[in-house]
């Protein structure tokens, strides 16, 4: 990559990833204004990171797994708090899933079926990387999807595995 | 109905929105979040710490009702009928790391009700070890904290589910838990007791029946030195436990809402009100800046904080507690519109609900006899009664107060003036 100077690759980094990053932490928390929050907090550690990386899928994956990390840890800290400041673009946030959706039914479930769920079918990962990023075995991978889908009503899209 | 790729592709910033984030990456500092939380963890631990280091000296001491000395001396109880109410579940399941390190974790009773759950737990460390003693513990809190790994590994996860095979789950937007150690009698042994607390900021569904954490693998102790936990005892542990949640503590949970004048200055909403033999749980709609900022600056002593007045005239008080959440809302014009703020306080002793006759914020709604002024012109909000707070099983068959006292249940005025009797 050739080098860019810090407001370029600013706006980069908020062109390409900034809603990706949103919808998987959306996926991941449950909560638009957690998801701009870790978009944020993401998107500031990109930026602080000193080394380049060879190739662009290189670094959507550093992005995902820090985007999954940072989603972890908010969900763990003893007090997750949902705090909006006055100096802060103030909009209510107005994404709602579909009534009775697939998005909708896929919330519900309990967030480890929806990490992989949201890897898988929105991301495009394979079961052996999603098992990289979430620190986890591919079976249990396999497991959380095969268990994502009966519990499910409508179907998703079926691809092999 | 669309695709679920399709759906999310919905979600997105607005230009304006990126062009903002852009000017927050090129300034390199986080953008405009006021922190109105009081985040400091383990203050609600530190009470339970607090109230079970009166239990020294009390080794080996037969437990009342069946119910440990650990949470007989945590929930105030001094009687049988109050460590009834308790609803206390002894599990006694014992979890080995599956690491292999020969440390092993005992379930060993757990309470709950409809916001929290209480499990008394027991660490062994590998035989033949020694646990090393903490120095300069601050008072009220544990030597050692049991979590979860760093952020680069897994942390640890709670769950709660109908059943051990988790067929499902209840989500949550905000809780929090902690494992502190309780106050060790023997140092020199290779084993802790452990108090895990998880709270919740809505009411658990009672259909719920059982309660994991996953992913423990450290054991920490406090550092004189460095004034905290970081210090790792043992690291790399691996433990996936669960235990089930059965006879939960009899609760009561209100539809409805009330004004209050917090501390008699600050107006705000009280709904979303339950209670437990042991809590009293609810939320506060704040309507002015004023009385958020003064709900987050009282912090964990909240003088505001309401008090249990008895039919025999005796006040039950709740324990210093805090924020679970405090969510501050502005409008287009970045103008302050409202915060809510969720609070679960213990009593200091566990009550009996049928003999409540007021919950009284003080400042507000105090007994009559209690006021300056003596009680002329003094305006009243809240109340907690039929009218306000809804739930046709308390007022009738646990609670019927106000049928006894005026044949039929009041329509009481937004607020009244108190006039001292």
């Amino acid at each position: 990559m050739k080098q860019e100077t810090e407001r370029q690759l600013a706006e980069r980094l908020v062109s390409d990833y900034s809603d990706m990053i949103l919808r998987l932490g959306y996926s991941i928390l449950n909560s638009v204004q957690d998801a701009q929050d870790i978009c944020q907090e993401v998107l500031l550690k990109r930026m602080a990171f000193a080394e380049t990386f060879p190739t662009s899928a290189q670094e959507r994956a550093w992005m995902v797994r820090v985007t999954v990390n940072a989603c972890k840890n908010l969900r763990r800290s003893f007090w997750r708090r949902h705090t909006v400041g006055l100096d802060q673009a103030a909009e209510q946030p107005v994404f709602q899933p579909e009534p009775d959706g697939v998005l909708e039914q896929v919330q519900q479930l309990p967030v480890r079926d929806r990490e992989v769920l949201v890897l898988y079918y929105y991301m495009g990962y394979h079961t052996e990387e999603i098992a990289g990023l979430l620190g986890v075995r591919p079976e249990a991978v396999r497991a959380r999807m095969s268990r994502a889908r009966r519990r499910l009503k409508a179907e998703l899209e079926v691809q092999e595995i | 109905m669309k695709r679920y790729f399709e759906e999310l592709d919905g979600l997105s910033f607005s230009p304006k929105e990126k062009d903002a984030l852009t000017e927050i990456l090129v300034k390199g500092r986080r953008g405009g979040q006021t922190d109105c939380g009081t985040a400091v963890p383990y203050r609600r631990m530190a009470a339970a710490v607090a109230a079970v280091s009166l239990l020294a000296g009390a080794a080996g001491a037969v437990s009342l009702a069946g119910i440990s000395p650990e949470f007989r001396s945590m929930f105030g109880i001094s009687d049988k009928n109050q460590a009834e109410k308790l609803a206390a579940t002894s599990v006694q399941q014992t979890f080995w790391d599956q690491n292999g390190s020969g440390a092993s974790l005992t379930v060993k009773e757990v309470v709950w009700d409809q916001r929290s759950v209480y499990a008394l737990m027991e660490f062994q460390a590998p035989e033949g070890d020694v646990l090393p003693q903490a120095e300069g513990t601050p008072e009220g809190r544990g030597d050692y904290w049991f979590t979860g790994a760093p952020e680069e590994r897994r942390p640890a996860e709670v769950g709660l589910y109908t059943d051990e095979t988790k067929t499902e789950g209840a989500i949550f937007s905000g809780y929090w838990w902690g494992i502190d150690s309780l106050p060790d009698e023997n140092p020199t042994d290779n084993r802790i007791s452990l108090m895990f607390h998880l709270t919740f900021n809505k009411k658990v569904p009672e259909h719920l029946g059982y309660c994991t954490l996953e992913n423990l693998s450290q054991l920490r102790i406090y550092s004189g030195e460095t004034g905290d936990w970081a210090p790792v005892v043992y690291d790399n542990l691996e433990f996936d436990i669960g235990f089930p949640l059965t006879s939960m503590v009899k609760s009561y949970s209100f539809t409805g809402r009330s004004s209050v004048m917090l501390d008699g200055t600050m107006p705000a909403v009280v709904e979303e009100l339950s209670l437990s033999p042991f809590s009293l749980s609810f939320s506060l709609l704040l309507t002015t800046e004023d009385a958020c900022e003064y709900v987050n600056a009282a912090g964990e002593q909240a003088p505001w904080r309401p008090y249990i007045l008895l039919k025999s005239g005796t006040k039950v008080y709740t324990k210093p507690g805090d924020t679970m959440s405090l969510s501050w809302h502005s409008d287009a014009e970045k103008q302050f519109l409202y915060a809510d703020a969720s609070f679960y306080f213990q009593f200091e002793t566990p009550i009996d609900l049928a003999e409540i006759e007021e919950i009284v914020f003080p400042g507000d709604n105090d007994p009559a006899e209690e006021l300056p002024n003596g009680g002329i012109g003094h305006t009243v909000l809240f109340l907690f009664y039929p009218g306000k707070f809804e739930n046709e099983t308390y007022w009738t068959e646990v609670n019927p107060y106000w049928r006894q006292s005026d044949g039929e249940m009041p329509d009481a005025p937004e607020a009244t003036s108190q006039i001292a009797k």
